[in-house]
């Protein structure tokens, strides 16, 4: 552009603006002394519309590039003369000697020191932005119009420039090439660490020297991570606390136990947040955070996990504090897979002494089987209760466990899903463990317990406790076939038995392992008491069926009979072990008995017909009034003794052939069989508890022992003394106790059969929905499909198919790459 | 407008008048204007920078703007208190006020010539007529600048201003009298009040002032003013400025016969910003570089 130089006027000159050229260098002298002005704080004896004139008159003469040229000269000259010399006057050995890191001078000194240097510099670069502000002021119309147009920064933006380059870039001392910026980042290091050792440092000024870090860039791209802030300073300042804290660790570790590092640990991470909210930026936060976690717990988990004073430690002596301490350090660093792993392991040792103990303590000799006065059976009595002992102390011991551990993620692990995931895996690890196949068992009989005994006396909300419990276990039962029949068979004993405590209860429990297992789990339990229901339907029908016949006879035999679905209840599994070759057992009834059977026959007959009944003697029991002969008593007279018997349908049978007696005639146990009937096993047992058990000798066996042979004679006791009216005679081994290894054998071949057909239903199901399908995605579906009842060897569903294509439901697929099937109609 | 913009204008309108509360006071030559920090430093950057900062003027409270041109202070002072300056609504409060004040007695008596100020007027057929003369000059590049400007303005004008003008007069309910004065555009000071507006930094009354010029100019570039108007314009701001510019390079196009008028001969002569974008109109360049 052309500039407007000696034209002449053709009117006369207009004041202001229109004036003639100015003298650029008479008019920047006067701003330049007005800037010093400005810098030495006395601007109140300046005019600011005079000074905005001339810059103003300067731009507009196009000198715009020229004024702004000297402007920074102007304060690069300043800030090296004036500010740095201020700045270097702050220098003092103290506060130089720290940077070699080196004794000589006391940390006081240093923090006096460092305090000066940093107040100086505050000082400095407050007055330079005061300045510069008002400086910008003045030339406002610049920035306006020039920096615009061409493209500069700002005077006070350029100005800012020139103090990191002037002041914070200039060497400390000739000799060193240390700027003041090093310098300035050493003192703050150093004050950081002083507070670090508990000292007290001013924060407010770390704060304001950090605000001017964070003010200016390294270069002229304004990037946050340019900052000097982030430059300079940060970068050091996690490498240095990253050494910190790695030393502090390893100090920590050895010197102190793992509840005391953790506080220490947690304490470290407050602090630093509160540095960094402080004194720092809070942008630094995640950054050293992340430092203090790398250092103080991601690599030293391992070593304090397994410390001495270490997770385990914590478990067995429940230190919920200082487990929720270091859960709450762990959830601070990605993965807890440490913590974890050490709870998983606790659980799965704890487990598995549990489990151990179980099976020692139902393995362990009685203690009384020394004594050799009572004969086998009693020892397997014993030792069967002791089983069953040892089983209802396990599920009370795996329940403690849980307790324990409940207590332990809800107190310390604040309730943390993943881990609440892990916890019911090791628990589901070691109660389905290889090595210890009871489980199931144990659990149903731990039910079996509580329903005919453990809950007599104790509230509503009491019993729901022990019910939930015994949920709790059941769901970790993988294989919860198993679970379904044995808490069928035990069920079952309960109901037939009447020993139940309360039906509520048991329908109870019912109703809850349909929320937990399902609907198909508990179809065939409900089956089983709608058929008690209907049984004393039937019971009281045949009873005013038989009263209705005629004359009230007062002979005649109550009846109370249960009638029962065979699919429904485990009859099988009830029997004794006769069964093995598969011959149902029919043993002789008394004829007064095999009247009112037939009788009952024909009743059920008319009501159903085309049913079938088998009688199961082995499962009745029978009310029998007794008499005894008169014998002496204490006060001399005599009298006929009666007793009310309740014995095994067999045991009548049994003593109703004495009925036929003479006094002291006998029968051998071989002729007793031969007219009842009654398979041997059951036999010997119930004459053991007529013959052999103390309080309910009825008959007298000859020669007295614990052991019946077939030749032993058996006489009727007519000497039986009872102290109550009413005599229950217990039959050996007639409640549900554990199995022995035999009958465990016998359960899992079961067990497996019907496994078997649910696996080949389950494959039809499939393949019926699929036509074709691979044998490997079909193993998996099965596999899914069978998953809420029992997990099925592969090996189990390969045999299955094979089964499958003999009878052919599938047909193989041959042309087929894989392995496929399809499902033929 | 609504009653609370009626509400607001007037309590500044009386702000000034009373000069209450008045904590800065502006000085020109011989006239004082109490204002208010609160107003003219939110409005303007410099007395923003001026009362911001430890320097002479925010101790003392005094302004002295003896420098500046005292009508386009005036003026200036008029704007940040009613958002207009020379109509005459204010001109007649003005008056009342400063009856003594010696300018007043120049002004007042350049009101009371009661002549047509077709600034204030808004007829639509002056409105056409100046509509067609901004047709865009085929001659001209598309992308000139000054052309641009002059379709907005061209653009606008139609519809506007009757409703601005029932505006600027609706603070005394008074009708549209149509102001006189035909004969004095007010070109020079409308130049001169948006060198100051821009010099000050009040965005708000650089456009006020550039659009009074616009269309005062449009009515009378034949007035003997625009000479001097064309200096004033080139002298008083950047090159890179082109509010006024591109107005008075665009009545040069519009008017051919501007450039053999002998006072606008030497105006151009002495104005070596105006004559170079003149020259580099006729070449069929874009004027601003």
């Amino acid at each position: 552009m052309i500039a407007g130089r000696g034209r002449q006027r053709i009117r006369p000159p207009r004041r202001g603006l229109h004036g003639d050229d100015i003298d650029f260098e008479n008019t920047w002298g006067t701003i330049a002394s007005a800037f010093r002005e400005i810098h030495t704080k006395n601007a109140s004896r300046l005019s600011y519309e005079e000074l905005y004139r001339h810059a103003y008159r300067i731009v507009l003469k196009k000198k715009g590039d020229e004024l702004y040229k000297r402007v920074k000269e102007f304060e690069h000259e300043w800030l090296s003369n004036e500010v740095r010399s201020s700045i270097q006057a702050l220098f003092s050995p103290n506060l130089l000697a720290n940077s070699q890191g080196l004794g000589g001078t006391t940390t006081n000194e240093r923090r006096v020191a460092g305090e000066r240097f940093l107040r100086g510099l505050k000082q400095a670069w407050g007055d330079h932005q005061v300045c510069m502000s008002m400086l910008a002021d003045v030339l406002m119309y610049m920035d306006r119009v020039y920096c615009q147009d061409h493209r500069r920064v700002s005077i006070y933006t350029a100005a800012m420039v020139l103090f990191r380059d002037d002041i914070l870039n200039s060497p400390t001392s000739d000799i060193e090439d240390r700027t003041v910026l090093g310098l300035l980042t050493q003192v703050i290091l150093d004050q950081i660490q002083m507070e670090r050792d508990g000292d007290v440092i001013d924060k407010h000024l770390i704060k304001s020297c950090v605000y001017m870090l964070e003010g200016l860039h390294v270069d002229e791209m304004d990037a946050e991570n340019q900052r000097l802030y982030n430059v300079s300073f940060e970068h050091d300042y996690l490498e240095t606390s990253r050494e910190f804290y790695r030393q502090e660790s390893e100090l920590l570790l050895r010197d102190s136990d793992a509840g005391a590092y953790c506080k220490h640990v947690r304490k470290r991470i407050h602090e630093e947040e509160e540095r960094c909210r402080s004194t720092l930026l809070e942008s630094t936060a995640p950054r050293i955070q992340k430092v203090v976690e790398d250092e103080l717990i991601k690599n030293r988990i391992h070593e304090l996990v397994e410390m001495e004073s270490g997770v385990q430690f914590m478990i067995d002596n429940d230190r919920l504090d200082e487990l929720n301490l270091i859960f709450d350090l762990y959830s601070r660093v990605d993965d807890k897979w440490e913590l974890t792993r050490a709870i998983q392991k606790r659980i799965v040792d704890m487990g598995t002494d549990v489990n151990s103990a179980a099976i020692a303590a139902s393995q362990a000799p009685p203690p009384a089987a020394e004594s050799g006065e009572k004969g086998k059976g009693a020892v397997q009595e014993r030792s069967l209760n002791q089983q069953t002992a040892a089983a209802i102390k396990w599920v009370e011991d795996v329940l403690q466990l849980k307790d324990k551990f409940d207590t332990i993620w809800r107190v310390s692990f604040m309730e943390d899903q993943p881990l609440q995931t892990a916890l019911t895996r090791s628990f589901a690890d070691f109660i389905n463990s290889p090595t210890f196949p009871r489980s199931s068992e144990y659990i149903s009989l731990f039910i079996d317990e509580n329903m005919k005994k453990g809950i007599k006396g104790k509230t509503e909300a009491e019993v729901d406790q022990v019910l939930d419990k015994a949920i709790v276990l059941l769901r970790y039962i993988q294989d919860k076939d198993l679970f379904e029949r044995y808490y069928k068979k035990h069920l079952c004993r309960r109901l037939l038995m009447n020993k139940s405590v309360s039906s509520d209860v048991e329908k109870h429990m019912i109703s809850k392992m349909k929320i937990e297992l399902g609907n198909n789990f508990t179809l065939k339990l409900e089956a089983m008491f709608k058929d008690m229901t209907i049984s004393e339907e039937l019971t009281a029908g045949f009873r005013r069926h038989v009263e209705g016949l005629g004359d009230k006879d007062p002979k005649r035999i109550e009846l109370a009979i249960n009638v029962l679905t065979s699919m429904t209840w485990p009859l099988e599994s009830m029997g004794s072990g006769d069964d093995e070759e598969g011959r149902r057992t029919r043993c002789n009834f008394p004829t007064a008995i095999e009247r009112i059977k037939r009788g009952f026959e024909k009743y059920y007959n008319e009501k159903h017909s085309g049913r079938q009944l088998t009688w199961l003697p082995n499962m009745g029991s029978a009310d029998i009034k007794a008499t005894f002969p008169k014998v002496p008593q204490k006060d001399g007279s005599t009298k006929e003794r009666r007793h009310d018997l309740n014995v095994s349908t067999y045991g009548m049978i049994i003593l109703l052939l004495f009925n036929e007696l003479l006094a002291d005639q006998f029968l051998t146990f071989e002729e007793i069989q031969a007219q009842t009937n009654i398979p041997d096993s059951d036999l010997v047992r119930n004459l053991q508890s007529l013959a052999v058990a103390p309080k309910t000798r009825i008959l007298i066996k000859e020669p007295m022992s614990k052991e019946v042979k077939p030749t032993d004679k058996f006489y009727f006791n007519e000497g039986f003394q009872g102290k109550f009216v009413r005599i229950k005679v217990g039959v050996v081994s007639s409640g549900n106790k554990v199995e022995s290894d035999r009958e465990r054998r016998e359960t899992e071949k079961k067990n497996d059969d019907s496994r078997g057909f649910c696996i080949e239903a389950a494959v039809v199901r499939i393949m019926k929905q699929r036509k074709e399908l691979s044998h490997q995605q079909l193993v998996m579906e099965t596999l899914s499909q069978l998953v809420g009842q029992f997990k099925p060897e592969v090996h189990m569903i390969k045999k299955r198919i094979e089964s499958l294509i003999e009878r052919e439901y599938l047909e193989r697929i041959e042309e087929a790459e894989v392995d496929s099937y399809r499902y033929l109609a | 407008m609504d009653s609370p913009n009626v509400e607001l204008m007037s309590a500044l309108a009386s702000l000034f008048e009373c000069g209450k509360y008045s904590d800065l006071t502006i000085i020109c030559g011989i006239k004082r204007y109490p204002v208010h920090r609160a107003i003219v430093c939110s409005r303007s950057t410099f007395f923003d920078g001026a009362c911001r900062n430890l320097f002479r003027e925010s101790e003392s409270g005094i302004i002295d703007l003896t420098e500046d041109d005292p009508e386009a202070v005036e003026h200036m002072v008029n704007y940040l208190y009613h958002l207009d300056y020379l109509s005459k609504s204010l001109s007649r409060r003005t008056s009342q006020r400063r009856a003594d004040s010696p300018l007043s007695g120049r002004i007042s008596s350049l009101r009371k010539s009661k002549k047509l100020n077709l600034a204030m007027v808004e007829d639509p057929l002056l409105a056409m007529a100046s509509a067609a003369n901004a047709m865009p000059n085929p001659l001209t590049p598309p992308d000139e600048q000054p052309n641009r400007f002059e379709a907005d303005l061209s653009a606008k004008l139609p519809d506007m201003p009757v409703e601005n003008l029932v505006e600027e007069d609706s603070f005394e309910n008074m009708e549209a009298e149509p102001e006189a004065n035909v004969e004095n555009p007010h070109l020079v000071t409308h130049a001169k009040v948006y060198a100051i507006a821009e010099r000050y930094g009040i965005p708000g009354l650089k456009s006020l002032a550039r659009k009074k010029f616009a269309q005062q100019l449009e009515l009378h570039f034949g007035s003997s003013e625009f000479p001097e108007a064309c200096q004033e314009a080139y002298e008083t701001t950047v090159d890179t400025d082109r509010g006024l510019r591109d107005v008075i390079i665009q009545s040069f196009r519009s008017h051919p016969e501007l450039s053999l008028r002998k006072d606008v001969e030497s105006a151009i002569r002495e104005t070596p910003g105006l004559a170079f974008e003149l020259f580099r109109m006729a070449s069929g360049l874009p004027v601003a570089s």
